[in-house]
């Protein structure tokens, strides 16, 4: 069986994914072990990096997304750019692994943690299971999709085996892409935009009802994450320093830090200045 | 600004940072709680070492069937050798929550607790 790490980096005109890309490729080397494959469509801008030592192979996908978002840089400013998300659900067809483990390049890994996912039986990993560094902020936008629907699974990280189970989930999720105006409205979800946490949530709920527990396992631990509205300062080894959007302010932060926890940045912009530091 | 009320302000900004940073570690502390075992996901919880102490107590094999943290059934050939990685675990993540926890409580200013 061959293992390893597949990871996203999409372009677009702002946003340099592919700098993200080769500083998690490094820390999944330090901390993982294992290799490392980047899909991107900016392979240019990605050999300008020193890609040698943490990066293993190279795939290059064009991504056709029509969506735009706000990108925040903390809770005061924000810009609006192309969001290039609609490659994630060919990660079946795209890896090289029989056993992948898929992260976003925002997602900063800080343990050994997810090596259990090589070691265990399950075809599918997910994380449902969430913790905002910011305690005040309302979290169920990341417990269920809507007000009145099914629970929410986190695209952010995730591992699979190939297998039966693997493929139709995968399929199921470009089918829920495909028809994204038809889904969102069963599953009365507002944003227009097709999120892929949103496609996995449906797809696993297609499979497996309400008793997805039963269908796929649980990573390790939980999705750690700090919002857009939020900064990281500093990471090094195991450490990562932040600025915390401070409740009832728009621009008041509490520092805050960690140790050991692998991290999810939603903030790029302060992602990709940490890493230049 | 009045100086009672600037002091009254800088210890809610203390409160606050201390907050979220217990909250923190108590997840660090949580996480480090787990272990795996023959493909099993396990967490050192004081519940488990006591139910797998029991184990090795009171029945005459070392040997049992755990249900782990993702409800998977797990072969645990070594009983004894389980219990062992359990309390050193256990031991290892309640120790350095212990110390962290310390030198947290120690500071009195922001700026402390960020160096800890």
């Amino acid at each position: 069986m061959t293992k390893g790490v597949l990871l996203f980096a999409q372009n677009n005109s702002s946003v340099d994914y592919t700098k993200m890309a080769v500083y998690a490729a490094s820390r999944v080397k330090k901390f993982l072990n294992v290799p490392v494959t980047v899909v991107t469509n900016d392979v240019n801008q990605l050999s300008k990096n020193d890609i040698l030592k943490v990066v293993d192979s190279v795939i290059e996908v064009l991504d056709d997304s029509p969506y735009t978002k706000f990108f925040y840089d903390g809770a005061d400013s924000s810009v609006n750019l192309q969001w290039n998300n609609t490659t994630r659900s060919n990660a079946y067809t795209l890896t090289p692994y029989d056993e992948t483990l898929v992260i976003d390049v925002d997602y900063i890994i800080n343990s050994n943690i997810l090596s259990y996912c090589w070691e265990q039986p399950q075809d599918f990993l997910i994380y449902k299971d969430s913790f905002d560094l910011a305690q005040w902020r309302d979290q169920r936008e990341f417990q269920t999709v809507s007000e009145y629907s099914i629970p929410f699974y986190w695209a952010t990280t995730f591992w699979f085996r190939k297998s039966q189970f693997a493929e139709s989930f995968f399929d199921l999720v470009s089918y829920i892409k495909a028809n994204w105006s038809y889904y969102k409205s069963v599953y009365q979800i507002h944003s227009t935009n097709f999120r892929n946490d949103y496609g996995f949530s449906i797809a696993l709920h297609l499979l497996a009802g309400l008793d997805t527990d039963y269908l796929v396992g649980h990573l390790p631990s939980k999705m750690y994450y700090i919002t857009d509205r939020d900064f990281l300062t500093s990471v090094n080894d195991q450490e990562m320093n932040f600025l915390i959007e401070k409740e009832g302010t728009s621009n008041e932060y509490i520092h805050t830090k960690t140790h050991g926890l692998d991290v999810h940045v939603m903030n790029k912009f302060s992602l990709l200045r940490a890493i230049e530091k | 600004m009045d100086a009672k009320v600037e002091k009254a302000f800088e210890i809610a900004n203390y409160m606050a940072t201390l907050t979220a940073q217990k909250r923190i570690l108590k997840e660090e502390y949580n996480q480090s709680l787990i272990f795996y075992h023959n493909g099993g996901m396990f967490k050192a919880t004081k519940e488990l070492i006591t139910f797998v102490k029991t184990l090795t107590d009171l029945t005459d094999s070392n040997q049992s069937v755990l249900v782990d943290d993702n409800q998977l059934p797990v072969d645990v050939a070594d009983l004894k050798a389980f219990l062992t990685t359990a309390l050193s675990t256990y031991q290892y993540a309640v120790n350095a929550y212990h110390t962290a926890y310390s030198a947290l409580r120690k500071n009195r200013t922001v700026e402390g607790l960020m160096l800890v």
